[in-house]
């Protein structure tokens, strides 16, 4: 029995009369505390796959598990809860909310838990040393460099212990340095809290870094 | 279809609340200065057909012996003469109440013409007998009959009824029964050989109805050899000239109240477009690498200003006709009932519309110059500058951080924003303070009064006699007191007055001192007369009553609802009452509550000529203020509806640009009473910020327009009081928090999906 299970899911979208499969009948498992790696070319479809795993957008069909609970059968309310609790998403463009510091904005990810200033205070600063950035703490967005905006969104990500982190090209505005960083800090939590991660990436250089490598294609994965 | 012009188009669409927003602001300011305007002429040309109607006399010509009417006829031989009138005009006198008023008599053949000076009855009937007389609405209450006397000749005259006559119109504008004869003239009108009997077969006065307006003066030159004492035309004549006041109260008046709504016009469409503009800078850069030229993309921005122009421009001349309307009949009400005649004026709307064109252009073409500034390559990778308020305090609230931060994201615009959201709900306020003002005023006024009942005798009595004749049981105290009706006089300026004078005037009311001192020796005077008179204290000036005057020192000016009174001790005016004389007293009785049964007591006292309780004053002053109080609530209630809109416009642009914190805050799974939160937090702050701004405006904005109704309403003097602060602040609140109805709606609608592709694409 594997961690995360997506059967058969397929999903298209409408323009005007013309409908683009982009997941058609898509499959992949994978065990706890895995890191994968998804390529592909431009439109083929890997935001939608990170999406529609991580409760944003709902598959037209098929079935998505993930700890033994099925994604696909929550209404919008659980859909919430499940993002707010069992994923962690790094965005493309890291959508740090510009009026919050690095610390408040790490922070945000635990409103909603039911933990108090202090405890949610001391786990965004572990968060923030363990991606080092904890001098930038008080820092708002626009006064970090894209690497370090990057990293205070993974420490977002990190900082509620998710089952699954989503990371959309995570790497992309890093340099090689920096990125060897980050990736080090994945494992390191991967070792830590079992996390398990999806990455994705045009980033041929991560494929030492990771578990399994796969490229999106034509709507399914094909492990390469 | 043009791209660009395709592009406005679906902008348009997406921010059409927006632009109803502004259009709806800058409707509202060109409707006050359409409304000034166009009230203005539509009070003249009301009053202008009505003075036409009841033929108002172009000339009046007074003669200061009489003449006979067979000569002056041999005279009226000029074309331009449509038509005349020979009256005879005395001055007499009447006792009315024991004193004596003065009285003018005007005696002509047929009170039924109506081509010349149109008398119209209000009650009873016209004078048909020899010693029946008619009265003029407004002055002195006579009674049934009236002994007057001219020249030691005593007429007894029965008053048959009450006309209304031009010369005179506005005679009853200042008076009700509460406030006996104050600037109102008694004159009656009698037949012409009633008066010809006692003086002669002579006349005195002339009117004439001319053609036109150039022959008036060869009309006048060919009477040149009568002994003529003052020729008044038509223009200078007292009604034509207090028409003529009102009309030009209304132009300065709302146009500068306008003045306050084209600035918060002005402010919030630059605001709404500016916000526009800045936020597509990057497309504007787009358009400007492909090769469309700046002038065109001026142009197709340019629509914006162009739709909101045409529903301003609608709303607003709709709006301008509708309270012109309204306010020009209150006014012409007021003046004596003249009937409303709305001609179409193009002129106030082409003002009105040109300013609300000004306004627009002006808020449509700076922001767009602002970013046309910018080269391609700047325009391409402009970021709007996103000034964070670096506030680091910790709130232990992210909900609070983020709203307050939010609130301050640009503090510049926040500034504006807040100021001009409390210079609305000000504006709005400021009546608030008005009409609270005005109540606390009269309340005041009338707990001023010391007094339970007022008595007027039937004839004048001693003081000694009065004070033991009403000292038997419910009365504590008895102050008698002499009235006198008259003219005061400083240089040039004059005006009637009411003059009441006792020994103890401390202990008839109390008075709220504004100048000098409450010393009753010299004359205390109410002041807006003194205004009027440019009277100061340690000035002395000249009180009339017929034919006899006396000089009187100003030693005090207060506050009085009664704008021309005088108040002063009784041997300042023994010349004119007699000493020792008095012809009322005011009654203080043990219990305020007897005051009723006191009253009727006093039923078949033979002294007693009328009885006034202190509690009926009371009813009839809230009556007079009732009216001017509904038309300050009614531009209240407008008024919030502007700062409602200018709240939600404000609130609308700076919340437009959360959708990516939405979204972020949505795809984290955050509960979403979260975004509610820091909402509240954001649009309370802002609400609490601009209603406590709002209160120092609304007290200056309250002053500015007291100031402007002064003369046309009453004298009120505005103080801040605490439930008024407390109302406008709780109302201001109140108002400004319904406007986060609308990113609440944002949030709820969003597609958070779309928007973090919409991101990605960015
Ligand atoms: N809301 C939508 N409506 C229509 N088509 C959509 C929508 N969202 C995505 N698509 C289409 O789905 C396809 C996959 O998009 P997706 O963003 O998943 O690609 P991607 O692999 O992440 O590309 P990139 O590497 O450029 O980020 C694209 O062809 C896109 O046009
Ligand atoms: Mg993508």
């Amino acid at each position: 029995m594997s961690y995360l299970s997506v059967e058969t899911v397929t999903k298209s979208f409408k323009n005007g009369d013309e409908t683009t499969t982009v997941l058609a009948g898509l499959n992949l498992s994978m065990g706890r505390g895995e890191i994968i790696m998804v390529m592909g070319p431009s439109g083929s479809g890997k935001t939608t796959l990170i999406n529609v795993i991580g409760g944003i957008e709902r598959p037209d069909s098929g079935r998505i598990v993930l700890d033994g609970t099925e994604v696909t059968a929550m209404d919008n309310r659980m859909l919430n809860d499940y993002r707010r609790n069992d994923i962690g998403f790094v965005f493309q463009f890291y959508n740090l909310i510009p009026n919050l510091t690095a610390q408040e904005n790490v922070m945000l990810a635990l409103e909603g838990h039911d933990l108090d200033w202090t405890e949610k205070s001391g786990r965004a600063i572990r968060q923030l040393e363990l991606v080092n950035i904890l001098d930038k703490k008080d820092r708002f967005p626009q006064e970090l460099s894209a690497g370090q905006q990057q990293r205070v969104a993974l420490a977002r990500a990190l900082v509620k212990q998710p089952k699954l982190i989503l990371a959309d090209e995570p790497t992309g505005n890093l340099d090689e340095a920096t990125e060897t960083k980050v990736i080090g800090i994945l494992a390191q939590v991967r070792e830590e809290l079992g996390t398990s991660f999806i990455i994705v990436s045009h980033n041929s250089r991560l494929r030492a870094h990771v578990d399994r490598c796969y490229e999106l294609r034509k709507g399914v994965l094909v492990e390469n | 279809m043009n791209l660009t012009v395709r592009m406005m188009l679906r902008k348009i669409q997406k921010r059409k609340f927006s632009i109803i927003l502004s259009a709806f602001i800058i409707a509202w300011a060109m409707a006050m200065m359409v409304t000034g305007i166009y009230s203005s002429g539509v009070i003249r040309t009301s009053a202008n057909a009505y003075l036409d109607e009841t033929g108002l006399p172009d000339i009046s010509i007074s003669l200061f012996e009489g003449v006979d009417p067979q000569q002056v006829q041999t005279l009226m031989t000029d074309p331009a003469i449509k038509t005349y009138e020979f009256r005879l005009r005395m001055d007499g006198h009447a006792i009315v109440d024991g004193k004596e008023i003065s009285v003018q008599l005007i005696g002509l053949k047929d009170p039924f013409r109506t081509d010349i000076n149109r008398l119209l009855l209000l009650d009873g009937r016209m004078f048909s007998e020899k010693m029946e007389a008619v009265a003029v609405s407004g002055g002195q209450v006579l009674g049934d009959h009236a002994k007057v006397l001219i020249n030691s000749v005593a007429l007894n005259l029965n008053i048959t009824g009450t006309v209304r006559s031009p010369e005179f119109l506005i005679n009853d504008l200042p008076t009700s029964s509460f406030i006996p004869g104050s600037g109102g003239l008694t004159i009656l009108y009698l037949p012409l050989e009633t008066l010809q009997s006692s003086i002669g077969p002579v006349i005195n006065d002339i009117l004439i109805m001319s053609d036109n307006n150039a022959s008036k003066s060869e009309v006048i030159s060919g009477l040149s050899s009568l002994p003529i004492s003052s020729t008044i035309l038509r223009e200078d004549q007292q009604t034509s000239v207090i028409v003529q006041m009102g009309a030009d109260k209304m132009m300065v008046m709302l146009p500068s109240i306008s003045l306050v709504f084209i600035f918060i016009g002005l402010v919030s469409t630059f605001m709404t477009i500016y916000r526009l503009v800045l936020s597509d800078s990057r497309s504007i850069g787009v358009l400007m690498s492909l090769g469309i030229t700046r002038k065109h993309i001026a142009t197709s921005y340019l629509m914006f200003g162009v739709v909101t122009l045409s529903l301003g421009a609608i709303l607003g001349c709709i709006l301008g006709y509708a309270f012109t309307y309204t306010i020009s009949n209150m006014a012409l009400g007021m003046m004596g009932a003249i009937p409303i005649v709305m001609g179409f004026d193009l002129l106030p709307f082409l003002i009105g519309l040109s300013l609300a064109t000004l306004v627009v252009v002006v808020a449509v073409i700076i922001p767009i110059t602002i970013v046309l500034r910018h080269d391609v390559h700047d325009a391409l990778s402009f970021v709007p500058r996103n000034r964070i308020w670096a506030w680091r305090t910790n709130l232990r609230s992210l909900s609070l951080a983020l709203g307050l931060r939010n609130l301050f994201r640009e503090p510049s615009r926040t500034i504006i924003f807040l100021v001009i959201i409390a210079l609305s709900i000000g504006a709005a306020g400021s009546w608030m303070f008005m009409v609270d003002s005005a109540q606390g005023y009269l309340e005041e006024q009338s707990s001023a009064n010391k007094w339970d009942v007022k008595i007027s005798f039937n004839g004048p009595m001693s003081d000694i006699q009065a004070i033991s004749h009403f000292a038997s049981d419910p009365v504590k105290s008895a102050i008698p007191f002499s009235t006198l009706v008259g003219q005061a006089s400083l240089g040039d300026n004059s005006q009637g007055v009411f003059l009441l004078a006792a020994s103890d005037i401390v202990g008839i009311r109390s008075f709220l001192l504004r100048q000098g001192e409450l010393d009753f020796q010299g004359a205390v005077l109410a002041k807006k007369m003194a205004d009027n008179l440019g009277a100061r204290p340690g000035e002395s000036i000249t009180f009339a009553v017929g034919n006899r005057s006396l000089p009187i020192e100003v030693t005090g000016i207060v506050d009085d609802i009664q704008g021309n009174a005088i108040y002063t001790s009784n041997d300042q005016v023994l010349d004119i009452i007699g000493e020792g004389s008095c012809t009322g007293v005011f009654i203080v009785l043990d219990s305020s509550e007897q005051a009723r049964s006191y009253s009727s007591s006093l039923s078949g006292d033979p002294l007693v000529g009328s009885i006034v309780l202190k509690d009926d004053t009371v009813t009839t002053l809230r009556g007079m203020f009732d009216s001017s109080m509904s038309l300050l609530y009614a531009f209240f209630a407008l008024n919030l509806m502007i700062a409602l809109a200018v709240a939600i416009s404000a609130t609308i642009i700076s919340t437009s640009e959360r959708d990516m914190e939405y979204t972020t805050v949505i795809s984290l799974g955050l509960p979403r009473s979260f975004q509610v939160k820091a909402l509240v937090y954001e649009v309370g702050a802002q609400a609490m910020i601009s209603a406590l701004l709002a209160v120092p405006f609304a007290f200056l904005l309250a002053q500015v327009f007291t100031s402007l109704l002064e003369d046309a309403v009453f004298y009120i003097p505005v103080v801040l009081s605490l439930a008024t602060v407390i109302t406008v602040l709780v109302i201001g609140f109140l108002f400004i928090s319904i406007s986060i109805i609308w990113p609440l709606r944002r949030i709820k609608r969003i597609d958070f999906v779309k928007v973090l592709r919409e991101r990605i694409s960015s």
